[in-house]
């Protein structure tokens, strides 16, 4: 595909010089990683709508707009306050404005078996685990954020699950965006190890008030054979902001990793989720539910790898769309020659509730294997009127009915949420959010 | 079961039975493309001044455009200057006025292809036009169709004898900028079917037209346009064959279809030609532009096609419904087997209120081919109460193919109804099973599972090319399982 020529010396060349300092006690492999990834964005610049994964999506507002990394974090007690009360079991791991913050955070009850280290740290202490995992695999050298995350990342953090570890109570890491970070960029990266047989429920919540920027977090998930993780992601961006996720797993011989995405937050709001199902027994779920409000785009691709036989994945994404938005859903499941017993499956629904509001899916298959199972289904749609007459026959008014078909429509993909008060908080986000009568809380 | 044990038997010779060249003096144009050899082609035909501005305006353009690359298919870049853009047997010089003035060669051609022009005329009941390399060399039973007002006949003849409908329909469905290969077609197109069926007029027998391609070195660019006016009806089959030549030659045909009020278009293509060897060497490039206008309030225009041939094809027949309630329909079965390449699909664009459309899209990928299904469904924000079902099927065999599946779907309208389901996966061992525990050997079943698989489409094919496609298919996967 041509891309179209990007000068090389883009505002972001600068800013990754500016950041030379932060980079001086660095290993000199993690320097060659965050070069290559600068070189790769510069090379290839902001994809332009020619790109078939970006067509649906006109980054102009981005490129054109000089978005400088946040140097020192703001000020977010009053989200924090709000955050404590809502995951009031849970181990807290605060950044704001990708830096960690030791002060926000409630990491007292860490267990023993579970690490975590801002990455700065891990690179001298955990020096060969990183050099292992750290940007080999998000693909920097495909993806422009992935590039500019790996190039000017300065936080971050490693979240490690020692061998056969069982965790009972998730860890939620949490992104806010202070307001420092309006008309600035952030850059949020994790790493999520857990080694053999252990077994991980983690949050990551991306949140911010904060106006227009720009976050652009990656977080790349390690499932070593037999580890079991858990992962929920929270789009909850500014509606003013830019966001733009990359998720990216690899699971070894038999792990089991489940994705969930909630996305709400953002004007732009992409979430990508990658998954290599690199050996044997591996298996993924990943259910996504995006709720889409005036003057909104909300975007989930997926890329599910079967490049081993006997893998397993299982994909559910809703949409729920309200106002003039636009709602994207693009998922690839790719099956590897030699994958043979694969079983996939991929689903997409959408609801929408006003004209004006677009959606556009792509559910895709590429499958170079003959003994396998795949199948995707998508579908598209108002509320169903034979069941909104079927409420309003039995007496429920018709904003309450079609308060009940929404939820029953959205509870599917909130089933599977493993941890009841994130269970709950998305739930009282999508009936805060959607239009139709409250009084189907009284229900739940 | 009889009758498609015996097929198996006759087809055991798994070699490309249409595969022999007509020895037939031909004039042929030296390889190359320029606004020369436009001017040529258009004196040859004895175009008016207006056509040849519309070629030369396409071709113009078409200078201007890159080759698509989208398509999931590979293959060595196509060297323009190196094809011959007219080749035409010398005998139709001067032009026979019925199928007894044509050279008993060319009919010996078509019959051997199981298409006996004469038989077809007198028994069949089929008006036939067939195209032998760039020219249309006979068409059946015109008188008959004649009157009842149906035009039926090549497109040179219509430039010549209809020009104000040639003229108000062509490139209105497919303008000569739509793509890469439509205005390359647009520049060089050479003959091809036109049809016109008047106000109210059903047409009593199936219209067709068989292409052959002969020479070598050459491309084919044939231009199909079928008008249907008012509530009239018509169901058009097409059908293709080419020698094998150890080249690849290049097929870029453009049809357009146009269906106002309460008409009807039914359009099928058993598309066969030559896939080049087991190496992938030789083989017809397919590279076809079709589209249909539901320009009417309620017309309909259902796609049927049976593709097995070609070396690669890339080819998607889609419906612009614009008039309310119209209905567009897609029924495909497409085999890539040996190192056929196919990248298949259509396209329903929903403009009018309560539209509605089906794709019903059935591939089978064995030995090392590779096949695409894309499609797209796209309901506009005026498509109120539109409706779409959509359910794309591949079936593999042999670990060395691939199937692969691109859906794209844009919704607009909140009214809207979309459904799209897609599956792949081989033939059920358990299926395979009940069979030969019933008695009937492996080949038996798979050939019974295939038909299954295929009969959603097949039973949208007219008997004839029903019995044929039902055939071809079994041909092509010959010795492909086990």
């Amino acid at each position: 595909m041509q891309q179209a020529v990007v000068e090389r010396n883009t505002p972001y060349s600068d800013h990754f010089r500016d950041l030379s300092e932060v980079r001086a006690g660095e290993p000199a492999w993690l320097a060659e990683r965050r070069a290559a990834a600068m070189q790769a964005f510069e090379a290839r610049g902001f994809p332009s709508r020619r790109n078939e994964a970006w067509r649906n999506l006109d980054l102009g507002p981005v490129s054109g707009t000089d978005f400088r990394p946040v140097r020192a974090a703001g000020a977010v007690d009053a989200e924090v306050e709000a955050l404590r009360r809502q995951f009031p079991e849970a181990h807290l791991l605060v950044l704001v404005d990708g830096h960690l913050s030791a002060a926000h955070s409630r990491l007292d009850q860490l267990p023993q078996g579970l690490t975590v280290l801002p990455l700065a740290e891990a690179v001298r202490r955990q020096e060969s685990l990183l050099r292992t995992h750290l940007g080999q695999h998000a693909e920097a050298a495909e993806h422009p954020f992935a590039a500019l995350n790996m190039a000017l990342f300065e936080g971050g953090v490693l979240v490690q699950a020692g061998r056969n570890q069982v965790l009972e109570r998730p860890l939620v890491l949490v992104h806010l965006a202070s307001a420092a970070a309006r008309q600035h960029a952030i850059y949020p990266r994790s790493l999520i190890v857990a080694e053999e047989g252990a077994q991980l429920q983690l949050v990551e919540v991306h949140r911010g008030r904060a106006g227009e920027y720009l976050n652009s977090p990656v977080t790349e998930i390690v499932a070593a054979p037999a580890a079991n993780v858990d992962y929920y992601v929270m789009q909850e961006s500014d509606p003013e902001a830019y966001h733009f996720g990359v998720v990216h797993a690899r699971l070894d011989r038999d792990a089991r990793v489940s994705l969930h995405s909630f996305a709400a937050g953002g004007k732009v709001g992409r979430t990508e989720l990658y998954v290599d199902l690199a050996a044997p027994g591996a298996e993924v779920e990943m259910d996504g539910l995006y709720l889409l409000n005036e003057g909104q785009y909300i975007d989930h691709h997926t890329w599910v790898r079967h490049l081993s036989p006997h893998c397993r994945s299982h994909q559910l994404f809703k949409g729920v769309l309200a106002g003039r938005c636009q709602a994207v859903f693009d998922g690839l499941v790719y099956v590897a020659k030699g994958a043979q017993k694969t079983d996939a499956m991929q689903e997409n629904r959408n609801l929408l509730l006003t004209p004006r509001a677009k959606v556009h899916s792509n559910p895709r298959l590429e499958i170079f294997a003959d003994d396998v199972r795949c199948t995707h289904g998508s579908s598209m749609g108002e509320l169903d009127e034979t069941a909104l007459f079927y409420l309003r026959s039995r007496g429920i008014d018709g904003e309450a009915a079609k308060g009940m078909l929404i939820y029953a429509f959205i509870a599917e993909v909130l089933e599977p949420v493993k941890i009841e008060a994130l269970r709950q908080y998305q739930l009282a986000e999508a009936l805060r959010i959607l239009p139709g009568d409250l009084a189907i809380q009284e229900l739940t | 079961m009889s009758a498609s044990t015996k097929t198996i038997e006759e087809i055991t010779r798994r070699d490309y039975e249409h595969g022999w060249v007509t020895d037939i003096e031909q004039i042929v144009f030296p390889p190359g493309l320029n606004e020369d050899v436009i001017r040529r082609i258009s004196a040859e035909k004895e175009e008016p001044e207006w056509l040849l501005e519309w070629r030369l305006e396409a071709y113009r353009h078409w200078l201007t455009m890159e080759e698509p690359t989208w398509a999931a298919v590979r293959y060595d870049k196509i060297d323009y200057q190196a094809i011959s853009y007219f080749a035409a047997p010398k005998s139709l010089k001067d032009r026979p006025k019925s199928l007894d003035e044509v050279d008993p060669k060319l009919l010996e051609t078509y019959e051997r292809l199981g298409i006996p022009l004469h038989e077809w005329e007198t028994l069949a009941g089929v008006a036939v036009d067939a195209v032998f390399d760039s020219v249309s060399v006979a068409t059946s039973y015109k008188e008959k169709l004649a009157e009842l007002g149906i035009i039926f006949c090549s497109f040179s003849e219509a430039v010549r004898n209809h020009p104000e409908l040639v003229r108000k329909y062509l490139g209105t469905v497919v303008p000569p900028r739509d793509n890469f290969f439509a205005a390359l077609n647009s520049a060089v197109f050479s003959d091809g079917s036109f049809v016109y069926i008047p106000k109210g007029v059903r047409c009593p027998m199936e219209l067709s037209t068989y292409f052959r391609m002969n020479a070598r070195g050459t491309g084919q660019f044939e231009r199909t346009l079928i008008i249907a006016d008012e509530g009239s009806y018509v169901s058009y089959l097409e059908g293709c064959t080419a020698p094998m030549h150890d080249e690849n030659q290049l097929h870029a045909a453009v049809v357009e279809l146009i269906a106002l009020d309460d008409a009807e278009i039914k359009y099928s293509t058993v598309q066969n030609w030559y896939p080049g060897d087991e190496e992938g060497r030789g083989g017809i490039y397919n590279f076809v532009t079709k589209r249909g206008l539901c320009a009417g309030k309620r017309s309909k225009i259902s796609w049927t096609q049976v593709e097995t041939g070609s070396a690669i094809t890339w080819k998607y027949p889609s419906c612009i419904l614009r008039g309310d309630e119209s209905v567009g329909e897609f029924y495909s079965v497409a085999v890539s087997r040996g190192a056929q390449q196919a990248d298949t699909g259509t396209k329903m664009i929903h403009i009018g209120k309560n539209t509605s459309s089906t794709i019903i899209s059935k591939g089978i990928s064995a030995d090392r081919g590779q096949q695409t299904y894309r499609g797209l469904v796209r309901i506009l924000p005026t498509a109120e109460g539109a409706r779409n079902y959509t359910q794309c099927d591949s079936m593999l065999i042999g670990d060395q193919c691939g199937a692969h599946t691109q859906p794209y779907i844009e919704v607009q309208h909140p009214s809207a109804k979309i459904e799209h389901e897609a599956t792949a996966s081989k033939i059920g061992e358990d299926q395979i099973f009940y069979c030969k525990q019933r008695g009937l050997s492996e080949e038996e079943a798979v050939a019974l599972i295939v038909n299954g698989y295929c009969k959603d489409v097949f039973r949208k094919l007219p008997m004839e090319f029903a019995v044929e496609a039902q055939k071809l298919l079994e041909i092509t996967l010959e010795d492909s399982v086990g």
